[in-house]
Protein backbone atom coordinates (compact mmCIF):
# COMPACT_ATOMS: atom_id res chain seq x y z
CA UNK A 1 0.00 0.00 0.00
CA UNK A 2 1.34 3.41 -0.93
CA UNK A 3 -0.16 6.46 0.68
CA UNK A 4 -0.35 9.86 -0.91
CA UNK A 5 1.11 11.38 -4.01
CA UNK A 6 4.61 12.16 -5.11
CA UNK A 7 6.88 12.92 -2.21
CA UNK A 8 10.51 13.91 -1.93
CA UNK A 9 11.35 11.07 0.46
CA UNK A 10 9.66 7.91 1.64
CA UNK A 11 9.63 5.47 4.53
CA UNK A 12 8.17 1.98 4.75
CA UNK A 13 6.15 1.11 7.86
CA UNK A 14 7.32 -2.22 9.33
CA UNK A 15 5.36 -2.31 12.60
CA UNK A 16 2.10 -0.57 13.41
CA UNK A 17 -1.07 -1.31 15.34
CA UNK A 18 -3.12 1.87 15.80
CA UNK A 19 -1.54 4.67 13.78
CA UNK A 20 -3.44 7.27 11.72
CA UNK A 21 -2.51 10.37 9.76
CA UNK A 22 -3.81 13.45 11.54
CA UNK A 23 -3.71 17.23 11.38
CA UNK A 24 -5.65 19.78 13.41
CA UNK A 25 -8.99 18.71 11.91
CA UNK A 26 -11.75 20.72 10.29
CA UNK A 27 -12.81 24.20 11.33
CA UNK A 28 -15.50 26.09 9.43
CA UNK A 29 -17.65 23.14 8.40
CA UNK A 30 -19.68 22.97 11.62
CA UNK A 31 -22.85 24.21 9.92
CA UNK A 32 -22.57 21.26 7.49
CA UNK A 33 -22.58 18.94 10.51
CA UNK A 34 -18.85 18.25 10.39
CA UNK A 35 -17.05 17.95 13.72
CA UNK A 36 -13.54 19.22 14.49
CA UNK A 37 -11.64 15.94 14.92
CA UNK A 38 -7.90 16.00 14.27
CA UNK A 39 -5.03 15.15 16.63
CA UNK A 40 -6.43 14.54 20.12
CA UNK A 41 -3.40 16.17 21.85
CA UNK A 42 -2.92 19.33 19.80
CA UNK A 43 -0.04 20.65 21.92
CA UNK A 44 2.15 17.64 21.18
CA UNK A 45 1.10 17.53 17.52
CA UNK A 46 1.84 21.20 16.93
CA UNK A 47 5.14 21.00 18.81
CA UNK A 48 6.29 18.06 16.65
CA UNK A 49 5.52 19.99 13.47
CA UNK A 50 7.22 23.18 14.68
CA UNK A 51 10.36 21.24 15.69
CA UNK A 52 10.84 19.75 12.20
CA UNK A 53 10.11 23.04 10.39
CA UNK A 54 6.55 22.28 9.24
CA UNK A 55 3.42 24.39 9.39
CA UNK A 56 1.73 23.66 12.76
CA UNK A 57 -1.13 21.85 11.02
CA UNK A 58 0.94 19.66 8.67
CA UNK A 59 -0.16 16.00 8.45
CA UNK A 60 1.68 13.79 10.95
CA UNK A 61 1.15 10.41 12.60
CA UNK A 62 -0.82 9.82 15.79
CA UNK A 63 0.07 6.47 17.35
CA UNK A 64 -2.40 5.30 20.01
CA UNK A 65 -1.01 3.18 22.87
CA UNK A 66 1.13 0.96 20.66
CA UNK A 67 4.56 0.52 19.11
CA UNK A 68 5.45 1.82 15.65
CA UNK A 69 8.47 1.29 13.40
CA UNK A 70 9.53 2.29 9.91
CA UNK A 71 12.51 1.89 7.59
CA UNK A 72 13.82 4.95 5.78
CA UNK A 73 14.25 4.80 2.00
CA UNK A 74 15.78 8.28 2.02
CA UNK A 75 17.10 10.62 4.69
CA UNK A 76 14.27 12.10 6.76
CA UNK A 77 14.02 14.53 9.68
CA UNK A 78 11.57 13.53 12.41
CA UNK A 79 10.37 14.61 15.84
CA UNK A 80 8.56 12.38 18.36
CA UNK A 81 6.35 14.03 20.98
CA UNK A 82 3.34 13.18 23.14
CA UNK A 83 3.34 10.01 25.22
CA UNK A 84 6.63 8.95 26.86
CA UNK A 85 8.06 6.09 24.80
CA UNK A 86 11.55 4.83 24.01
CA UNK A 87 12.73 5.82 20.53
CA UNK A 88 15.60 3.89 18.97
CA UNK A 89 17.39 3.62 15.63
CA UNK A 90 18.46 0.17 14.43
CA UNK A 91 17.63 -1.21 17.86
CA UNK A 92 20.61 0.33 19.59
CA UNK A 93 20.85 4.10 19.47
CA UNK A 94 18.37 5.84 21.79
CA UNK A 95 17.01 9.10 20.47
CA UNK A 96 15.64 12.06 22.41
CA UNK A 97 11.97 13.01 22.13
CA UNK A 98 10.75 16.62 21.61
CA UNK A 99 13.68 17.27 19.28
CA UNK A 100 14.25 17.27 15.49
CA UNK A 101 16.45 14.31 14.50
CA UNK A 102 18.01 13.54 11.12
CA UNK A 103 17.70 9.83 10.18
CA UNK A 104 19.83 8.63 7.24
CA UNK A 105 18.51 6.25 4.57
CA UNK A 106 18.12 2.52 5.26
CA UNK A 107 17.70 2.80 9.03
CA UNK A 108 14.88 1.45 11.18
CA UNK A 109 13.35 3.85 13.67
CA UNK A 110 11.26 2.21 16.36
CA UNK A 111 8.94 3.89 18.84
CA UNK A 112 8.04 1.57 21.72
CA UNK A 113 4.57 1.41 23.27
CA UNK A 114 4.09 4.31 25.74
CA UNK A 115 5.36 4.11 29.32
CA UNK A 116 3.30 7.17 30.24
CA UNK A 117 0.57 8.88 28.27
CA UNK A 118 -1.52 7.34 25.51
CA UNK A 119 -0.83 9.04 22.17
CA UNK A 120 2.57 9.49 20.52
CA UNK A 121 3.07 11.96 17.66
CA UNK A 122 5.57 11.48 14.85
CA UNK A 123 6.21 14.41 12.49
CA UNK A 124 8.32 14.25 9.34
CA UNK A 125 9.93 17.41 7.95
CA UNK A 126 7.82 18.08 4.84
CA UNK A 127 4.71 16.41 6.27
CA UNK A 128 3.10 13.07 5.43
CA UNK A 129 1.26 12.93 2.10
CA UNK A 130 -2.30 11.63 2.51
CA UNK A 131 -5.79 11.97 1.09
CA UNK A 132 -7.88 14.85 2.37
CA UNK A 133 -11.62 15.35 2.92
CA UNK A 134 -12.91 18.89 3.45
CA UNK A 135 -9.36 20.17 3.74
CA UNK A 136 -8.14 17.72 6.39
CA UNK A 137 -6.41 14.33 6.48
CA UNK A 138 -7.99 13.42 9.83
CA UNK A 139 -10.48 10.54 10.02
CA UNK A 140 -14.17 11.43 9.79
CA UNK A 141 -16.08 8.25 10.72
CA UNK A 142 -19.51 9.63 9.73
CA UNK A 143 -18.21 9.81 6.18
CA UNK A 144 -16.28 6.52 6.35
CA UNK A 145 -13.12 8.59 5.75
CA UNK A 146 -9.98 7.25 7.37
CA UNK A 147 -6.21 7.43 6.90
CA UNK A 148 -4.93 4.39 8.78
CA UNK A 149 -1.24 3.52 8.61
CA UNK A 150 -0.90 -0.28 8.87
CA UNK A 151 2.38 -2.18 8.59
CA UNK A 152 3.46 -2.33 4.96
CA UNK A 153 2.38 1.24 4.17
CA UNK A 154 4.85 3.28 2.12
CA UNK A 155 4.60 6.83 3.43
CA UNK A 156 5.54 9.60 1.03
CA UNK A 157 7.01 12.70 2.67
CA UNK A 158 6.36 16.12 1.13
CA UNK A 159 8.87 18.82 0.26
CA UNK A 160 10.43 20.55 3.28
CA UNK A 161 9.22 24.07 3.96
CA UNK A 162 11.53 25.35 6.66
CA UNK A 163 14.66 24.32 8.52
CA UNK A 164 14.25 22.08 11.57
CA UNK A 165 15.01 23.63 14.94
CA UNK A 166 18.52 23.04 16.30
CA UNK A 167 19.30 20.51 19.02
CA UNK A 168 18.07 21.54 22.44
CA UNK A 169 15.39 23.90 21.13
CA UNK A 170 12.62 21.65 22.40
CA UNK A 171 13.98 21.57 25.96
CA UNK A 172 11.90 24.60 26.87
CA UNK A 173 8.78 22.43 26.36
CA UNK A 174 9.90 19.75 28.84
CA UNK A 175 7.93 21.02 31.88
CA UNK A 176 4.72 21.33 29.86
CA UNK A 177 5.35 17.96 28.18
CA UNK A 178 5.69 16.29 31.59
CA UNK A 179 2.56 18.00 32.93
CA UNK A 180 0.63 16.64 29.95
CA UNK A 181 1.43 13.09 31.00
CA UNK A 182 1.04 13.37 34.76
CA UNK A 183 -2.18 15.29 35.19
CA UNK A 184 -4.35 13.91 37.98
CA UNK A 185 -6.54 17.00 38.42
CA UNK A 186 -8.65 18.18 35.51
CA UNK A 187 -9.91 21.76 35.56
CA UNK A 188 -13.59 22.31 34.72
CA UNK A 189 -15.99 25.23 34.58
CA UNK A 190 -19.47 24.51 35.92
CA UNK A 191 -22.43 25.63 33.80
CA UNK A 192 -26.00 26.70 34.60
CA UNK A 193 -27.12 23.21 33.49
CA UNK A 194 -25.57 21.83 36.70
CA UNK A 195 -28.93 22.76 38.25
CA UNK A 196 -30.37 19.67 36.53
CA UNK A 197 -28.25 17.45 38.84
CA UNK A 198 -28.28 16.61 42.53
CA UNK A 199 -25.02 16.17 44.45
CA UNK A 200 -22.96 18.28 42.03
CA UNK A 201 -20.30 18.45 44.75
CA UNK A 202 -19.45 14.82 43.92
CA UNK A 203 -17.84 16.02 40.69
CA UNK A 204 -15.17 17.73 42.82
CA UNK A 205 -14.89 15.33 45.74
CA UNK A 206 -15.05 11.86 44.17
CA UNK A 207 -12.27 10.14 42.18
CA UNK A 208 -13.06 9.10 38.59
CA UNK A 209 -11.37 6.22 36.77
CA UNK A 210 -10.67 6.37 33.02
CA UNK A 211 -12.49 3.55 31.20
CA UNK A 212 -10.99 1.45 28.37
CA UNK A 213 -14.11 2.31 26.34
CA UNK A 214 -12.68 5.78 25.71
CA UNK A 215 -11.89 6.95 22.18
CA UNK A 216 -11.33 10.13 20.16
CA UNK A 217 -15.02 11.04 20.54
CA UNK A 218 -15.02 10.94 24.31
CA UNK A 219 -12.99 10.00 27.36
CA UNK A 220 -15.20 7.85 29.58
CA UNK A 221 -14.87 7.69 33.35
CA UNK A 222 -16.45 5.54 36.04
CA UNK A 223 -17.18 7.02 39.45
CA UNK A 224 -19.80 8.34 41.85
CA UNK A 225 -21.28 10.96 39.53
CA UNK A 226 -23.79 13.67 40.34
CA UNK A 227 -27.33 12.39 39.69
CA UNK A 228 -29.63 13.90 37.09
CA UNK A 229 -32.89 14.90 38.76
CA UNK A 230 -34.41 17.11 36.06
CA UNK A 231 -35.41 14.93 33.11
CA UNK A 232 -36.70 17.77 30.92
CA UNK A 233 -36.19 16.73 27.28
CA UNK A 234 -33.35 18.75 25.72
CA UNK A 235 -33.74 19.51 22.01
CA UNK A 236 -30.61 18.62 20.03
CA UNK A 237 -28.06 21.45 20.02
CA UNK A 238 -24.38 21.81 19.43
CA UNK A 239 -22.18 21.05 22.42
CA UNK A 240 -18.64 22.22 23.25
CA UNK A 241 -15.51 20.16 22.84
CA UNK A 242 -14.70 19.38 26.47
CA UNK A 243 -18.35 18.95 27.49
CA UNK A 244 -18.94 16.75 30.52
CA UNK A 245 -21.96 14.49 30.01
CA UNK A 246 -23.46 12.15 32.58
CA UNK A 247 -25.66 9.82 30.50
CA UNK A 248 -26.44 7.59 33.47
CA UNK A 249 -25.50 7.43 37.10
CA UNK A 250 -21.91 6.25 37.52
CA UNK A 251 -20.81 7.11 34.01
CA UNK A 252 -19.18 10.39 32.93
CA UNK A 253 -18.06 11.27 29.40
CA UNK A 254 -15.69 14.12 28.56
CA UNK A 255 -16.23 14.93 24.88
CA UNK A 256 -12.99 15.31 22.92
CA UNK A 257 -12.31 16.78 19.48
CA UNK A 258 -14.04 13.87 17.73
CA UNK A 259 -17.32 14.75 19.45
CA UNK A 260 -20.42 14.72 17.26
CA UNK A 261 -21.68 18.17 16.38
CA UNK A 262 -25.04 17.86 18.19
CA UNK A 263 -26.24 16.09 21.33
CA UNK A 264 -29.22 16.05 23.65
CA UNK A 265 -27.68 15.53 27.10
CA UNK A 266 -27.29 18.32 29.68
CA UNK A 267 -23.75 19.69 30.10
CA UNK A 268 -23.19 20.40 33.82
CA UNK A 269 -19.51 21.33 33.31
CA UNK A 270 -16.96 21.87 30.56
CA UNK A 271 -13.28 20.96 30.77
CA UNK A 272 -10.89 23.91 30.53
CA UNK A 273 -9.32 24.19 27.09
CA UNK A 274 -5.84 24.03 28.66
CA UNK A 275 -6.56 20.54 30.04
CA UNK A 276 -8.07 18.88 26.95
CA UNK A 277 -4.73 17.60 25.68
CA UNK A 278 -3.93 16.10 29.10
CA UNK A 279 -7.29 14.26 29.08
CA UNK A 280 -6.41 12.84 25.63
CA UNK A 281 -3.18 11.47 27.16
CA UNK A 282 -4.87 9.64 30.08
CA UNK A 283 -4.55 5.88 30.09
CA UNK A 284 -7.39 3.47 30.95
CA UNK A 285 -7.30 2.97 34.71
CA UNK A 286 -5.96 6.46 35.39
CA UNK A 287 -7.65 8.05 38.41
CA UNK A 288 -8.42 11.77 38.20
CA UNK A 289 -10.25 14.41 40.15
CA UNK A 290 -12.05 17.39 38.71
CA UNK A 291 -11.47 20.87 40.13
CA UNK A 292 -13.23 24.15 39.40
CA UNK A 293 -11.34 26.91 37.58
CA UNK A 294 -12.43 30.45 36.76
CA UNK A 295 -12.15 32.10 33.37
CA UNK A 296 -9.12 34.23 34.21
CA UNK A 297 -7.12 31.25 35.46
CA UNK A 298 -8.24 29.18 32.46
CA UNK A 299 -7.09 31.94 30.09
CA UNK A 300 -3.72 32.24 31.83
CA UNK A 301 -3.07 28.53 31.41
CA UNK A 302 -3.91 28.63 27.70
CA UNK A 303 -1.66 31.69 27.34
CA UNK A 304 1.18 29.84 29.08
CA UNK A 305 0.90 26.85 26.71
CA UNK A 306 0.50 28.92 23.57
CA UNK A 307 3.45 31.13 24.55
CA UNK A 308 5.72 28.09 24.74
CA UNK A 309 4.77 27.10 21.17
CA UNK A 310 5.00 30.70 19.95
CA UNK A 311 8.56 31.01 21.35
CA UNK A 312 9.54 27.91 19.36
CA UNK A 313 8.06 29.41 16.21
CA UNK A 314 9.95 32.64 16.85
CA UNK A 315 13.19 30.68 17.23
CA UNK A 316 12.56 29.29 13.77
CA UNK A 317 11.74 32.67 12.25
CA UNK A 318 14.86 34.23 13.75
CA UNK A 319 17.13 31.37 12.67
CA UNK B 1 -41.75 43.02 15.67
CA UNK B 2 -44.09 41.19 18.09
CA UNK B 3 -43.13 41.02 21.74
CA UNK B 4 -40.47 38.39 22.16
CA UNK B 5 -38.95 36.54 25.05
CA UNK B 6 -35.36 37.42 25.92
CA UNK B 7 -33.12 34.41 25.19
CA UNK B 8 -30.93 32.78 27.80
CA UNK B 9 -27.27 33.60 27.08
CA UNK B 10 -24.83 31.48 29.08
CA UNK B 11 -21.10 30.70 28.91
CA UNK B 12 -20.28 26.98 28.54
CA UNK B 13 -16.69 26.61 29.69
CA UNK B 14 -13.91 28.97 28.64
CA UNK B 15 -14.46 28.87 24.85
CA UNK B 16 -18.21 28.79 24.16
CA UNK B 17 -21.36 30.83 24.71
CA UNK B 18 -24.79 29.21 24.23
CA UNK B 19 -27.84 31.30 23.32
CA UNK B 20 -31.17 29.52 23.93
CA UNK B 21 -34.43 30.99 22.64
CA UNK B 22 -37.52 30.27 24.72
CA UNK B 23 -40.34 31.83 22.67
CA UNK B 24 -43.57 29.77 22.71
CA UNK B 25 -43.48 29.04 18.97
CA UNK B 26 -41.01 26.42 17.73
CA UNK B 27 -40.85 28.24 14.38
CA UNK B 28 -39.97 31.51 16.10
CA UNK B 29 -37.27 29.96 18.30
CA UNK B 30 -35.65 28.39 15.26
CA UNK B 31 -35.93 31.53 13.11
CA UNK B 32 -34.41 33.75 15.82
CA UNK B 33 -31.52 31.33 16.43
CA UNK B 34 -30.64 31.15 12.75
CA UNK B 35 -31.11 34.88 12.15
CA UNK B 36 -28.76 35.62 15.05
CA UNK B 37 -26.28 33.06 13.67
CA UNK B 38 -26.29 34.85 10.31
CA UNK B 39 -25.76 38.20 12.05
CA UNK B 40 -22.81 36.86 14.08
CA UNK B 41 -21.27 35.30 10.95
CA UNK B 42 -21.74 38.51 8.95
CA UNK B 43 -20.21 40.65 11.70
CA UNK B 44 -16.87 38.86 11.31
CA UNK B 45 -15.95 39.38 14.96
CA UNK B 46 -12.21 38.70 15.45
CA UNK B 47 -11.74 35.75 17.81
CA UNK B 48 -14.96 33.90 16.93
CA UNK B 49 -13.95 30.40 15.79
CA UNK B 50 -17.26 28.79 14.82
CA UNK B 51 -21.03 29.15 15.07
CA UNK B 52 -23.77 26.53 15.00
CA UNK B 53 -27.49 27.19 15.15
CA UNK B 54 -29.75 24.18 15.81
CA UNK B 55 -33.49 24.02 16.62
CA UNK B 56 -33.65 26.74 19.26
CA UNK B 57 -30.03 27.49 20.13
CA UNK B 58 -26.90 29.15 18.82
CA UNK B 59 -23.52 27.92 20.05
CA UNK B 60 -20.65 30.37 19.50
CA UNK B 61 -17.06 29.13 19.90
CA UNK B 62 -14.36 31.73 20.56
CA UNK B 63 -10.63 31.95 21.20
CA UNK B 64 -10.11 32.75 24.87
CA UNK B 65 -6.90 34.64 24.03
CA UNK B 66 -8.77 37.04 21.73
CA UNK B 67 -12.21 37.36 23.35
CA UNK B 68 -13.77 36.78 26.74
CA UNK B 69 -17.22 35.50 27.62
CA UNK B 70 -18.53 38.80 29.00
CA UNK B 71 -17.51 40.69 25.84
CA UNK B 72 -19.14 38.04 23.68
CA UNK B 73 -22.32 37.99 25.80
CA UNK B 74 -22.47 41.80 25.49
CA UNK B 75 -21.93 41.63 21.71
CA UNK B 76 -24.72 39.08 21.32
CA UNK B 77 -27.00 41.23 23.50
CA UNK B 78 -26.26 44.23 21.28
CA UNK B 79 -27.01 42.27 18.13
CA UNK B 80 -30.33 41.06 19.58
CA UNK B 81 -31.34 44.62 20.50
CA UNK B 82 -30.38 45.89 17.04
CA UNK B 83 -32.36 43.13 15.25
CA UNK B 84 -35.12 44.29 12.92
CA UNK B 85 -37.88 42.39 11.05
CA UNK B 86 -35.91 42.80 7.81
CA UNK B 87 -33.17 40.59 9.25
CA UNK B 88 -35.59 37.67 9.03
CA UNK B 89 -36.49 38.25 5.37
CA UNK B 90 -33.98 35.57 4.30
CA UNK B 91 -36.41 32.84 5.33
CA UNK B 92 -38.89 33.91 2.62
CA UNK B 93 -36.43 33.24 -0.19
CA UNK B 94 -35.35 29.73 0.69
CA UNK B 95 -35.31 26.83 -1.75
CA UNK B 96 -37.84 24.01 -2.08
CA UNK B 97 -36.82 20.42 -2.87
CA UNK B 98 -39.05 17.64 -4.14
CA UNK B 99 -37.74 14.44 -2.63
CA UNK B 100 -39.04 11.03 -3.77
CA UNK B 101 -39.18 8.67 -0.78
CA UNK B 102 -40.01 4.99 -0.64
CA UNK B 103 -41.56 4.57 2.81
CA UNK B 104 -40.69 1.31 4.55
CA UNK B 105 -38.36 0.09 7.29
CA UNK B 106 -40.02 0.61 10.67
CA UNK B 107 -42.98 2.50 9.20
CA UNK B 108 -45.56 -0.13 10.25
CA UNK B 109 -44.33 -0.02 13.83
CA UNK B 110 -44.26 3.80 13.90
CA UNK B 111 -47.77 4.01 12.43
CA UNK B 112 -49.11 1.40 14.87
CA UNK B 113 -47.60 3.30 17.81
CA UNK B 114 -49.74 6.31 17.02
CA UNK B 115 -52.83 4.32 16.03
CA UNK B 116 -52.65 4.73 12.26
CA UNK B 117 -52.51 2.40 9.29
CA UNK B 118 -49.16 2.65 7.44
CA UNK B 119 -50.80 4.37 4.46
CA UNK B 120 -52.41 6.96 6.77
CA UNK B 121 -49.07 7.66 8.41
CA UNK B 122 -47.38 8.12 5.02
CA UNK B 123 -50.09 10.53 3.92
CA UNK B 124 -49.77 12.53 7.14
CA UNK B 125 -45.97 12.61 7.12
CA UNK B 126 -45.82 13.85 3.52
CA UNK B 127 -48.76 16.25 3.89
CA UNK B 128 -46.85 19.55 3.96
CA UNK B 129 -43.37 20.91 3.20
CA UNK B 130 -41.00 20.53 6.15
CA UNK B 131 -38.12 22.85 6.93
CA UNK B 132 -34.47 21.92 7.29
CA UNK B 133 -33.67 23.11 10.83
CA UNK B 134 -29.94 22.41 10.76
CA UNK B 135 -27.36 19.93 9.46
CA UNK B 136 -26.57 17.11 11.88
CA UNK B 137 -23.92 14.43 12.14
CA UNK B 138 -22.41 13.59 8.76
CA UNK B 139 -24.31 16.48 7.17
CA UNK B 140 -27.74 14.91 7.73
CA UNK B 141 -30.77 17.15 7.26
CA UNK B 142 -32.41 17.72 10.66
CA UNK B 143 -36.10 18.59 10.22
CA UNK B 144 -39.34 18.79 12.17
CA UNK B 145 -42.24 16.51 11.29
CA UNK B 146 -45.43 18.07 9.93
CA UNK B 147 -47.33 19.51 12.87
CA UNK B 148 -50.14 16.93 12.56
CA UNK B 149 -47.73 14.02 13.24
CA UNK B 150 -47.84 13.09 16.93
CA UNK B 151 -44.70 12.59 19.01
CA UNK B 152 -42.90 9.38 17.99
CA UNK B 153 -41.13 7.41 20.73
CA UNK B 154 -37.42 6.64 20.39
CA UNK B 155 -36.23 3.06 20.62
CA UNK B 156 -36.24 2.10 24.32
CA UNK B 157 -32.63 1.01 23.95
CA UNK B 158 -30.31 2.35 21.20
CA UNK B 159 -29.22 -0.12 18.55
CA UNK B 160 -26.17 -0.36 16.29
CA UNK B 161 -27.18 0.00 12.67
CA UNK B 162 -25.51 0.28 9.27
CA UNK B 163 -26.41 3.65 7.83
CA UNK B 164 -27.14 4.12 4.13
CA UNK B 165 -27.17 7.42 2.29
CA UNK B 166 -30.68 8.79 1.80
CA UNK B 167 -32.41 7.17 4.78
CA UNK B 168 -35.31 8.99 6.39
CA UNK B 169 -35.38 8.53 10.16
CA UNK B 170 -37.75 9.71 12.86
CA UNK B 171 -37.73 10.35 16.63
CA UNK B 172 -39.83 12.61 18.84
CA UNK B 173 -41.04 15.54 16.72
CA UNK B 174 -37.98 15.40 14.51
CA UNK B 175 -37.12 13.59 11.32
CA UNK B 176 -33.88 13.48 9.38
CA UNK B 177 -32.44 12.62 6.00
CA UNK B 178 -29.12 10.87 6.53
CA UNK B 179 -25.97 11.24 4.45
CA UNK B 180 -23.81 9.01 6.64
CA UNK B 181 -22.48 5.60 5.85
CA UNK B 182 -20.97 3.14 8.28
CA UNK B 183 -22.14 1.83 11.64
CA UNK B 184 -23.65 4.07 14.27
CA UNK B 185 -25.57 3.75 17.52
CA UNK B 186 -29.02 5.26 17.29
CA UNK B 187 -32.37 5.42 19.04
CA UNK B 188 -34.13 6.70 15.94
CA UNK B 189 -36.46 4.64 13.73
CA UNK B 190 -36.09 4.31 9.97
CA UNK B 191 -39.21 5.08 7.93
CA UNK B 192 -37.89 5.05 4.38
CA UNK B 193 -35.23 6.05 1.92
CA UNK B 194 -34.87 8.27 -1.11
CA UNK B 195 -33.42 6.82 -4.33
CA UNK B 196 -32.40 10.33 -5.47
CA UNK B 197 -28.76 11.43 -5.58
CA UNK B 198 -28.48 13.44 -2.38
CA UNK B 199 -24.89 12.53 -1.48
CA UNK B 200 -23.47 14.73 -4.22
CA UNK B 201 -25.01 17.80 -2.60
CA UNK B 202 -24.02 17.18 1.00
CA UNK B 203 -20.92 19.38 0.99
CA UNK B 204 -22.43 22.20 -0.99
CA UNK B 205 -23.04 25.28 1.10
CA UNK B 206 -25.65 26.34 -1.48
CA UNK B 207 -27.86 23.25 -1.24
CA UNK B 208 -29.91 21.89 1.66
CA UNK B 209 -29.43 25.02 3.76
CA UNK B 210 -31.22 25.59 7.05
CA UNK B 211 -34.57 27.12 6.18
CA UNK B 212 -34.93 25.31 2.86
CA UNK B 213 -38.08 23.18 2.61
CA UNK B 214 -38.52 19.57 1.59
CA UNK B 215 -41.66 18.20 -0.04
CA UNK B 216 -41.66 14.44 0.40
CA UNK B 217 -43.26 12.67 -2.57
CA UNK B 218 -44.02 9.04 -1.65
CA UNK B 219 -43.18 6.56 -4.37
CA UNK B 220 -44.05 2.91 -4.93
CA UNK B 221 -41.38 0.20 -4.81
CA UNK B 222 -41.81 -0.31 -8.56
CA UNK B 223 -40.78 3.32 -9.17
CA UNK B 224 -37.48 3.09 -7.23
CA UNK B 225 -35.31 2.40 -10.25
CA UNK B 226 -36.88 5.29 -12.20
CA UNK B 227 -35.68 7.72 -9.51
CA UNK B 228 -32.41 6.06 -8.57
CA UNK B 229 -29.38 8.34 -8.86
CA UNK B 230 -31.36 11.24 -10.28
CA UNK B 231 -30.71 14.74 -8.92
CA UNK B 232 -33.27 16.20 -6.52
CA UNK B 233 -35.66 18.68 -8.13
CA UNK B 234 -35.06 22.11 -6.60
CA UNK B 235 -36.86 25.44 -6.93
CA UNK B 236 -35.35 28.73 -5.81
CA UNK B 237 -31.83 27.66 -4.82
CA UNK B 238 -29.24 30.37 -5.37
CA UNK B 239 -26.76 28.20 -7.25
Amino acid sequence: MTMGRIGTAAVRVVDAFAATVQDLGRTGYEQLGVNRSGASDTFSARAANILVGNAVDAPLLEIADSAFAFETEDEVVVAVTGARAEVTVDGTVRLPRWEAIRIPASRILRIAAPEAGYRTYLAFAGGVQADTLLGSVSPLPARSFDNPVPAGTRLEIGPRRGAPLPRGAGESLAPLAEQLLSRSTIAVMQTAQAAMFADMARLYTEPFTMSPRSNAVGARFDGATPVRVDDTEITSRSVPIGSVEIPSSGELIALLRGRLITAGYPIPAVIARADLDAVAQLRPGAVVRFAPIDEDAARWRVFHQESALRRLLELRENA
Amino acid sequence: MPHRTAPVVEPLGDSYVLVTFTDPSEEERWLRAHTLCRAVDAAGVPGIVSTYAAYDTLLVEYDILRLDSSTLVALVGGMLRAASPEDEAWVASTALYRLPVLYGGDVERVAADIGLAPAEFVELHSSEPIRIRCRGVGGSLMMSNPRAVPQIGRLPSPVIRDNRVGEVNIAGRQCSLGFSTGRATTGWLNIGRTPADVAGARESSALFRPGDRIVIEPIAADDWSDHRGRPVAVEGADL
